[in-house]
């Protein structure tokens, strides 16, 4: 059955029970042959024309009844209308549109609807936002899709774990608070890569740290994985990763074939916990190349008890560079596994986009020595060529910042944080930065709200960042309401069809009183 | 006492007028008959079919199977042709005595 056959039918069965067994069949040939050719989805129109003849005719069907005991009827109408706009699906967006940056990205908002429930079609962008430490502020990662569709990333809320795995109390802390898990997005934007991190629960067993209910699909039976959803559809494809406690989406290929995943046996807050509390913790890991389309992963360990931190494609997919925690830098040609060392260049590589288009150059950021209060650090670059590496930027020129990737020959993206404008809003910018002589101009922003909430963790589609096209931002669309929220306001109605019933049975009666009388 | 018949009540009675007509058939029909003004959806289409069927003013005339999908006609009953004749007579009399009085206010030629 096709996804726009089971949108139809899921509608129909909003119809009251005689009049789906009558109509339903004839109607949803109708249904079919009046879509136009390509629509793969119940549109927005045609959920409210349906949910709105579903209401009808059940209030023709209550008519007699009605009569005789109006408030029930009327009572019965509005919770009827309110359950279908419940559970009836969103709008689409159009798949086909643009990939650009939007000049501005959409702040933050509690009612954002799921990947899970209407996928937005490819995306320009992720980013986390929401502290957790604030009423109606939990943390998101936020999809924009190319058309304006703004989606939290289920997935990754669903398989956050805790980041912070040492202290105990910290483990026990409000999980709806749980960091969502690390994700990347494809080149093209149409697909996104979750990780997720395992900690050892009381029994000994390996489990994330969910959020809400558990979705038990979310990750393998057994073992680590890491997750793959398409952003059309909604599927997800989980790629098993064997016995490590850690997976960390660090880079796709150009071609959006291979994924590369950060595999460790601890995760995160053990990992980086001083090592004279916690000498016991296994830090060692490999990188994991996942080939997408056959499933094939493949190790890369070029050497034993290694730390991998990070890693990024060359741009003919060929080979990609990984640094350990020490800093070493090499790169690693994925045809015969040999391995050349760069030493220990001072910077930290910027995973995913950080091999420049030509080859010659990795981008990274130096990290601020404390020295001098000025130095908040700076976005440093390592020649893989004879040439000179361009100077070092000092990212106090730019505010608080983070590379995110190449976007020409010689310039840059990157975020830069922004105090709050006449607005009084933060913002995190977008800037495109000429490595040549550092000057930058803005091509994109995510607000803040109320300087509380700052976006993080931006990750930009590979190809949105290559074409390094701008663009006036679409209209946005949040989709529909979270579950949750949605069954409260059916709640409510339900209360309110409580009141209605009483008022009009009340009514009722002494409209009849009044006719006996007269 | 009948009660008055709605818009989409109208057209489809007078898209069944020219012959029993299938589901898609009657959504083309109707946004043909209204000059492209009217375009019913399938909700709205089987809303007016259910409220007409209940009153006795149309019928299943047959049913057919095609592509594996059910394909249903329906047609205009005697009844259902006498309401929309009436209804005709009673918007042309409307109409003119509208026109004749526009006329002899000089408002219209």
């Amino acid at each position: 059955m096709s996804r726009l056959e089971a949108g139809y039918r899921r509608l129909l069965r909003l119809y009251p029970r005689a009049h789906r067994s009558a109509r339903a069949e004839e109607m949803l040939a109708v249904l079919l042959d009046a879509a136009p050719r390509g629509q793969r989805a119940v549109t927005a129109a045609e959920s409210v024309d349906l949910v709105r003849g579903a209401a009808g005719a059940h209030v023709s069907g209550l008519g007699r009844r009605a009569a005789r005991r109006p408030g029930t009827a009327a009572a019965t109408v509005t919770l009827v209308i309110a359950l279908a706009l419940a559970v009836a699906p969103g709008s689409v967006p159009d798949p086909a549109a643009a990939r650009a940056l939007p000049d501005a990205f959409a702040g933050y908002s509690p009612l954002t609807g799921t990947v899970g429930h209407s996928p937005p079609g490819p995306a320009v962008a992720l980013y986390r936002q929401g502290s957790g430490a604030e009423l109606f502020d939990a943390p998101q990662t936020v999809v924009a899709g190319a058309s304006g569709a703004y989606r939290r990333l289920d997935l990754a809320e669903r398989r956050g774990g805790m980041q912070a795995e040492v202290a105990g109390d910290q483990a026990r802390f409000d999980a709806r608070q749980a960091e969502p898990a690390p994700a990347a997005l494809s080149p093209n934007g149409a697909r996104v890569a979750v990780g997720v991190s395992l900690r050892d629960s009381t029994d000994g067993a390996a489990d994330p740290v969910r959020r809400g209910t558990a979705a038990s699909d979310d990750t393998a039976d057994s073992g680590l994985d890491v997750a793959v959803q398409d952003l059309t559809t909604g599927k997800v494809v989980r790629h098993a990763l064997g016995n490590g406690r850690d997976a960390l989406p660090v880079a796709w290929s150009p071609d959006g074939r291979s994924l590369a995943v950060l595999v460790h046996q601890a995760p995160p807050g053990l990992r980086y916990a001083p090592e004279r509390y916690h000498p016991d913790v296994d830090r060692s890991g490999w990188l994991a190349v996942v080939d997408t389309s056959s499933g094939a992963v493949r190790r890369v360990e070029p050497k034993a008890s290694w730390r991998p931190e990070s890693a990024a494609f060359s741009p003919d997919g060929r080979r990609l560079a990984v640094q350990d925690e020490a800093g070493t830098l090499s790169t690693v040609t994925l045809a015969d596994g040999s391995v050349a060392d760069l030493g220990q260049p001072d910077l930290y590589l910027t995973s995913g986009s950080a091999w420049s288009p030509d080859g010659a150059l990795l981008l990274g950021m130096r990290r601020s020595t404390g020295a001098d209060a000025d130095d908040t650090g700076c976005i440093a670059f390592a020649s893989l060529t004879a040439a000179a590496a361009p100077d070092c930027l000092p990212t106090q020129r730019y505010g608080q910042s983070t590379a995110l990737g190449w976007t020409g020959a010689r310039s840059i993206a990157i975020t830069a944080e922004r105090g709050a404008a006449g607005d009084g809003v933060e913002r995190v910018d977008v800037l495109d930065v000429d490595v040549r002589d550092g000057s930058a101009h803005r091509t994109s922003s995510i607000p803040s709200r109320g300087g509380d909430v700052t976006a993080s963790a931006v990750d930009v589609a590979g190809d949105v960042l290559r074409f390094g096209e701008t663009a006036a931002a679409p209209a946005t669309d949040h989709g529909r309401w979270p579950v949750a929220l949605r069954l409260v306001a059916a709640a409510l109605a339900a209360a309110l069809a409580a009141l209605v019933a009483r008022a009009g049975t009340a009514a009722g009666r002494s409209l009849r009183r009044r006719t006996a009388a007269g | 006492m009948t009660s008055r018949l709605g818009e989409p009540s109208l057209l489809v009675l007078s898209a069944l007028a020219g012959g029993p007509l299938h589901g898609y058939g009657l959504l083309a029909a109707v946004r043909e008959l209204s000059d492209g003004d009217v375009s019913l959806r399938v909700g709205s289409l089987y809303g007016a079919l259910e409220r007409l069927a209940a009153q006795g003013l149309v019928e299943v005339e047959r049913e057919e199977v095609v592509d594996s999908r059910l394909r249903r006609y329906h047609r205009l009953t005697p009844a259902g042709a006498a309401r929309l004749a009436a209804d005709a007579e009673r918007q042309r009399a409307q109409a003119t005595t509208a026109l004749r009085r526009l006329r002899t206010a000089g408002l219209h030629p």
